[in-house]
């Protein structure tokens, strides 16, 4: 008798953190692309509403327009290869590590009447580790791993 | 010079080697000599890093740049405190202070526990310089730290400014300390493995190495917490982040160890259970170091990827593999002592505490390693975010919360109806109030209810309990119900120290309730106006620049009042350094038991206008003030008793006679 109590209590706890673990990953899922894989499955893929995580990319140099209070940008990313503009509109300040050549992980939408990636959020690399992070550095790996 | 710190860490290599051979050799013939050699030779490799360290310290403060590694972390205006820092500043530096720091612990182990723990020592000394050859490995053939450049720059790259704050020079080392200090534990059980002494000494040599790591790296992971708060400018302190996780992940290992082992020293259950564990926390160690080096996940601040991602992954597979065939050998010998008795008992509660903390270790690892999961799956790399995180591990959390004050409610073996009644009375006649209270009052965010009033439940439990020992104890000494409450408490300093580290996890709970209150409002003032954000307000005054070699600084100068009530006037800036083209945005907090203002100033017009963000984080300093309880509060729990240092000594003084009188190794080991 209190086997079954104690499988069924187990059952049920272990139902329980199923159901948490499902509707979490439906929560805040992304799918993570980089950017060229992203600029190449454009003509033939839909990502409409579809929430992207967006790495690979670094900010072109010059490219950032702040708006007059210095908080939502404009700005491009590019691989080397490709470029794509995006349009910051989330909330926080963007963390002091974005500028330009900055490597950046974008989080959005990509909008195709647009032809921009509409980012809620900026990770910009890196505030721990400085070496191996320069654009430089970032553009060989890039080039060596080609073709992404 | 740097010569020396090199060829100084290949000898370290050398003696670590030594130690290995030379207490594997001598605790399988059980030769003395060759024994107290292994442990000679694992100072030596302590005091060998020790030189390599010192050499590669000098380097960075004599801004030797023909050093790669110093030119890459450090530059010529650095403060002082930053050069010391810059030693694990980047990859290849902090794998020697990795390595640094386990030599160090393994060489503590060694003066303190060699008389101690004499079957154990030699398997315990093997097994931690096992794990510092692999370190020392990597230092020489991976990540080397004292590779020297073609040519010598004229200045180095030096620190980035985000990370120029005095707890980013603490934070770190904190992590290691636990991190690494984890593999004492680990190597306890290991020996007492290989040595087939199963009693109970391993357990207590290893619940007080377990104890130390595991609180620098509490302290650790909250001041990384305090960092993030005041220099990245979004307003929280935790973002479940890849990095962030995999120290949490070892840290949540080791908690549920340091409950499973009492199951085990009262009733002789779960002995398999607890090798798993500190066989886990060990592993989880390891892999968190590899996480954060071997850009297997995408993190903002993991390490630059580098070529020591195989060695760990090989590393790792070694230790799981050969860890679980002597854990299987040795079955046998691990049988149960006795059975559970009844649900309804202290070792149920304990173990739920053990599901629910492997539970949410589970779950914070899933969503750490999802992306590398479902690409492998399906061919689609998946991420999942913070709201993945909170949503499986709030309600977990609140579980675990429950049982903190719930289990010691609880009698060992099994608890009648009555005695249940009895005890909960109190704590529920305590929190069932409260809830209503928090109620009126307004709160309707239902985890933040069941939380708080939570919190209520815990905090009368304890003090239940505190009163039953003060209250027992003044019955059967006479002495004063405060003397006897202190005398209490620093008797038995185990039991009562981990209540008052529960205190803490309370404190730290309400701090992390305080998140479901945080409202954040974003304004444009110009100057004179003023703005009303959650109950105050705040009248943009002017800006402030100031420059100097290193920096230049705007700063929007505010006066916060709530009520009429002037409260403080608020500084916000941006500072820009000129050396790394680089601006850091500077919040300003305005900070109360209650709760924080936080400001930040997001940009400036060129009218003069300027426009804030200002986020009101409810209880934030209750998470601070709970870290500081959890160190003194550890500290509490571990520091030895009057009657443990008397015995330790008379202990180490028979060990001493009987060497004298007998023989060397004569004496019984441990008592």
């Amino acid at each position: 008798m209190k086997k079954y109590q104690f499988i069924f209590g187990s059952l049920v706890i272990a139902a329980g953190l199923v159901y948490l673990f499902a509707s979490g990953v439906q929560q805040s899922a992304a799918m993570h692309l980089t950017l060229p894989a992203l600029m190449e499955q454009l003509g033939h893929r839909d990502f409409q509403g579809k929430r992207l995580q967006l790495g690979g990319g670094t900010v072109v140099a010059g490219s950032i327009k702040w708006d007059e209070y210095h908080h939502r940008p404009d700005f491009t990313i590019t691989d080397g290869e490709h470029q794509l503009q995006v349009r910051y509109t989330g909330n926080t300040v963007l963390p002091d590590t974005f500028k330009d050549k900055a490597i950046v992980v974008l989080e959005g939408h990509y909008k195709a009447d647009q032809q921009l990636f509409d980012a809620q959020v900026v990770f910009a690399k890196c505030p721990s580790k400085y070496e191996g992070q320069s654009y430089d550095d970032h553009m060989k790996t890039l080039n060596e791993k080609q073709p992404l | 010079m740097i010569d020396i710190g090199y060829f100084s860490l290949c000898l370290a290599l050398v003696a670590a080697g030594c130690a290995i051979g030379f207490s594997a050799a001598g605790a399988h013939r059980q030769h003395l000599p060759l024994i107290r050699s292994g442990e000679h030779a694992a100072l030596a490799y302590a005091g060998l890093l020790t030189i390599s360290v010192m050499v590669l310290w000098h380097a960075l403060f004599t801004h030797n740049f023909e050093v790669q590694f110093v030119a890459e972390n450090s530059n010529r205006d650095m403060p002082t405190i930053y050069v010391i820092s810059a030693l694990w500043g980047g990859q290849n530096g902090s794998l020697l202070f990795w390595g640094w720091i386990l030599s160090l612990f393994t060489a503590a182990t060694v003066l303190f526990n060699r008389h101690r723990y004499r079957a154990l020592m030699p398997y315990v000394v093997m097994t931690l310089a096992i794990t510092g050859f692999f370190f020392v490995l990597l230092n020489l053939f991976a990540a080397d730290p004292f590779k020297k450049m073609p040519f010598v720059p004229a200045d180095g790259r030096g620190l980035n400014p985000l990370l120029q704050h005095p707890l980013m020079a603490i934070h770190p080392p904190l992590l290691y300390l636990g991190m690494v200090g984890m593999s004492v534990p680990f190597a306890f059980g290991i020996a007492a493995l290989i040595s087939r002494q199963l009693d109970s000494a391993w357990l207590l040599a290893a619940r007080r190495w377990m104890l130390i790591p595991w609180t620098f790296l509490g302290a650790g992971l909250l001041l990384g917490g305090k960092w993030a708060y005041v220099e990245l400018g979004w307003g929280g302190y935790w973002g479940w982040d890849p990095v962030e996780n995999s120290s949490l992940i070892p840290w949540l290992a080791g908690t549920a160890f340091l409950h499973s082992i009492m199951i085990q020293e009262r009733r002789g259950m779960l002995k398999v259970w607890n090798m798993v564990l500190v066989i886990l926390t060990y592993c989880l160690c390891i892999f968190g170091t590899f996480l954060t080096r071997s850009g297997i996940v995408s993190s903002v601040h993991a390490f630059a990827q580098s070529n020591v991602g195989p060695f760990f992954v090989v590393f790792l597979g070694l230790a799981i593999l050969g860890s679980a065939l002597l854990l299987l050998s040795r079955l046998p010998e691990l049988r149960a002592e006795s059975r559970l008795e009844s649900f309804i008992s202290r070792e149920t509660a304990f173990l739920l505490n053990n599901w629910i903390l492997l539970g949410m270790l589970f779950a914070v690892m899933w969503g750490t390693l999802f992306p590398v999961f479902s690409e492998a799956l399906t061919d689609e790399k998946i991420t999942v975010g913070p709201p993945f995180f909170n949503q499986v591990n709030v309600p977990i959390g609140l579980v675990l919360l429950l049982l903190t004050g719930a289990g010691p409610l609880f009698a060992w073996r099994r608890t009648s109806t009555e005695s249940l009644r009895r005890n909960f009375a109190v704590p529920v006649g305590a929190a069932l109030p409260a809830a209503v209270l928090l109620l009126i009052a307004g709160v309707r965010d239902i985890y933040a209810l069941i939380s708080l009033s939570l919190c209520v439940f815990v905090v009368a439990s304890i003090a239940l309990e505190f009163h039953r020992g003060a209250g027992a104890r003044r019955h059967s000494t006479g002495e004063p119900y405060g003397q006897a409450l202190f005398r209490l408490l620093s008797k038995s300093r185990r039991r009562y120290g981990g209540y008052l580290v529960h205190l803490a996890m309370v404190m730290l709970f309400i701090g992390f309730t305080g998140q479901a209150f945080t409202t954040d409002k974003e304004f444009v003032l110009h100057q004179g106006e003023t703005a009303h954000v959650a109950g105050y307000t705040l009248q943009y005054g002017d800006l402030v620049q100031t420059q100097d070699a290193n920096m230049s600084v705007v700063a929007a100068s505010l006066e916060l009042s709530r009520q009429g009530e002037f409260l403080g006037t608020l500084l916000p800036s941006r500072n820009f350094y000129q050396t790394h083209e680089q601006a850091t945005t500077e919040v300003s907090i305005y900070s109360s038991l209650r709760e924080d203002f936080y400001l930040i100033l997001v940009g400036i017009s060129d009218d003069g206008s300027a426009k804030f963000q200002a986020y009101v984080n409810p209880l934030v300093n209750w998470v601070w003030g709970g870290g500081l309880l959890f160190v003194l509060a550890s500290l509490w729990a571990m520091w030895p008793t009057a009657r443990e240092r008397r015995l330790a000594a008379l202990e180490r003084a028979s060990v001493r006679q009987a060497d004298f009188l007998f023989g060397p190794g004569t004496a019984p080991t441990h008592a």
